[in-house]
């Protein structure tokens, strides 16, 4: 059968740009690497079938410039653009612009984005379907009378939340009564300068949190999920490690969990790859719905390595007008595997970025490893975009056998030139804790004091 | 937009945070009519800083100094040679070259079939339209940016330009 996508822009760089040109040549459709001054020389740019230079080094002028991306798509004769994460990827601007012209968007339509986008209008869509969600307002607070009304029926502590957030701006814990209105303030004008909109929104804090996401992919009428991912050792809000199966979950909870997930996809007519995150609260075993990305997502390979399942090649078909053929009963979760973010920072600095030139790269190999990753030797890390170098991917039959594999794989690794999170993952993992799959939201930040 | 202009001190302070940066390669600033470009080839900062205040008038800006396009076909990852449609930016001496500011389709002429705003062999002054790049209907007239006499005219009508590419060559003594 003949795919109707024919030739594929991507818009993004670095190894998401690489993994998305790798799906379309083994779909047999056509990539154009679209590239900034800065990525002239990138292996993504060389090893797409074209590549189009669209602007300066600054991502305002080239990656996230809207008019560049998809008047590069028309001038050279796309007939889709792929986002990747980041950049442009949930703008609904972007995909709404994309339709406009003709070039079909590799994601949900522009309404979905711009609904899912939304905190606020995501957590009422949620509840429509019958997803838990946190405890908290349904909607922006307007003062601090309201706040304190709200407060009162939630508890302390509790958490306020950018309505246009993300990344940790614009949020606050609030442990007793008195704080509030001074941290309310705070969060306000925080998320007021960091995204134009002071928005803010209350819901429980939980202390002893897992973070929790489901993998979907939907055809605009039929949803599967692929199960979850445990993103639970984090920095910042910023995932370090991810994990499927995650090792908290029971068969009960992971399908109630997955279920739910297909509930609201279903609901909002979810079509191409998503995923509904939640937050497992370990105390009460409860679990509440946080966000959902409508977009791939930078951890996607865990769950490809243990169901089998291309999901960058399912969103090009869906993309291409195919229907999903995959039911939920075909899905099988098989083994375990494990993900650690290579990241050009230094972690003993704060996790500061470190760009430069990689003056040697080897890569891990062997048994059940996959390495994600745009890195060659001599290559230059620009200081314009995010600092992942990259993804490397551990499958295991169970997960003792995956952490070994992982350790392995990260003393095999050399990066030389600038500083990687390399060693903070070995850490990390030869931890108790991690082996015992213990480790929670705060873990990073309050027992190894990062 | 804003009415505040960088001082003198200003200026130092950059300079003094760029110096004390470490991977910092090229950085460049324009502040209201002020433009600071900086680079850093090999080892010191050579400080080239030339922190000229362009007053007034139009900046004409030249494109992206110096920012030759090598099509890098040479790696082995490569399936096939990199397709771009660029011809080698090669600018041979003393000419001037007029790059796309924008990636679209280039026009030489202001409508189908009617005569180009160029050909080669012609003078041109630096306010003179020599094409069109057209990004999702909307025309830009690109300007010779220095008065010389049309070299070479290196795409084709209608075709697709990236960012940076060479489109014509000037040449200013003639």
């Amino acid at each position: 059968m003949s795919l109707p996508l024919r030739r594929v822009l991507v818009a993004n760089r670095g190894e998401i740009a690489l993994r998305v040109i790798r799906a379309c040549r083994e779909l047999g459709i056509e990539s154009i690497a679209v590239f900034s001054e800065a990525d002239r020389d990138s292996l993504p740019v060389r090893s797409a079938d074209h590549a189009v230079c669209i602007g300066d080094a600054p991502s305002a002028k080239s990656y996230l410039n809207l008019r560049a991306v998809v008047g590069a798509a028309v001038a050279f004769g796309a007939d889709a653009i792929h986002p990747g994460y980041g950049f442009l990827s949930e703008k609904a601007q972007f995909a709404r612009l994309c339709e406009e012209q003709g070039i079909v968007f590799v994601g949900p339509g522009a309404e979905v984005i711009a609904n899912m986008g939304d905190k606020i209008a995501a957590r009422r869509i949620a509840k429509a379907a019958g997803v838990p969600t946190t405890p908290g307002s349904d909607g922006a607070v307007a003062d601090r009378d309201e706040a304190l009304r709200i407060a009162k029926g939630i508890g302390y502590p509790l958490l306020l939340k950018a309505a246009a957030g993300g990344g940790g701006r614009g949020m606050r814990i609030v442990t007793q009564k008195q704080d509030l209105e001074r941290l309310l303030a705070e969060a306000m004008g925080e998320a007021a300068v960091a995204f134009g909109d002071s928005a803010i929104y209350i819901e429980r804090y939980l202390a002893n949190a897992r973070h929790i996401e489901i993998q979907v992919l939907g055809d605009g009428k039929h949803v599967v999920h692929l199960g979850e991912r445990d993103c639970s050792s984090q920095r910042r809000n910023q995932k370090l490690v991810e994990e499927a199966p995650s090792p908290v979950l029971d068969e009960s909870l992971r399908s109630r969990i997955g279920e739910s997930a297909v509930a609201l996809c279903v609901a909002a007519g979810y079509k191409s790859a998503g995923t509904v995150e939640y937050i497992l609260d370990q105390d009460s075993g409860e679990y509440y719905f946080m966000e959902m990305n409508t977009r791939i997502q930078v951890e996607h390979p865990v769950t490809e390595m243990v169901t089998g399942i291309d999901i960058v090649k399912w969103q090009l078909r869906i993309a291409g007008g195919e229907m999903l053929t995959l039911r939920q009963e075909d899905i099988r979760i098989n083994g375990h595997a494990i993900e650690c973010r290579i990241n050009a920072e230094d972690h003993e600095r704060g996790f500061a970025p470190s760009p430069g030139r990689v003056s040697a790269y080897f890569a891990p190999g062997g048994p059940g490893v996959r390495v994600d990753s745009h890195m060659e030797s001599g290559c230059d890390v620009p200081p314009f975009y995010d600092s992942l170098l990259a993804k490397v991917i551990c499958w295991g039959g169970s997960r003792d056998e995956a952490v070994a594999r992982m350790q392995r794989a990260l003393g095999e690794m050399r990066v030389d030139g600038v500083k990687t999170t390399i060693a903070f993952h070995r850490q990390l993992l030869a931890r108790d804790e991690f082996r015992m799959g213990q480790v929670n939201t705060r873990f990073v930040h309050d027992v190894l004091g990062y | 937009m804003s009415e505040s202009k960088l001082s003198q001190q200003d200026v130092q302070e950059i300079l003094k945070l760029i110096e004390s940066a470490e991977h910092v390669e090229e950085f460049s600033l324009k502040y209201g009519d002020l433009e600071v470009r900086l680079s850093r080839q090999s080892a010191p900062l050579t400080t080239q800083a030339s922190a000229s205040a362009v007053q007034a008038g139009a900046a004409v800006a030249a494109p992206p100094a110096s920012m030759s396009h090598v099509p890098s076909n040479t790696a082995p990852a490569s399936p096939k040679a990199s397709a771009t449609a660029t011809a080698p930016a090669t600018v041979p001496a003393g000419m001037i070259a007029i790059k796309a500011p924008m990636v679209g389709t280039f026009y030489c002429a202001p409508s189908p079939g009617a005569p180009p705003f160029v050909n080669v062999g012609q003078k041109v002054a630096a306010d003179a339209t020599v094409c069109i790049i057209e990004v999702m209907k909307l025309m830009s007239s690109i300007a010779a940016g220095v008065a010389g006499t049309v070299a070479e005219i290196r795409v084709q009508d209608s075709e697709p330009v990236e960012f940076g590419q060479v489109l014509i060559l000037i040449d200013p003594k003639r």
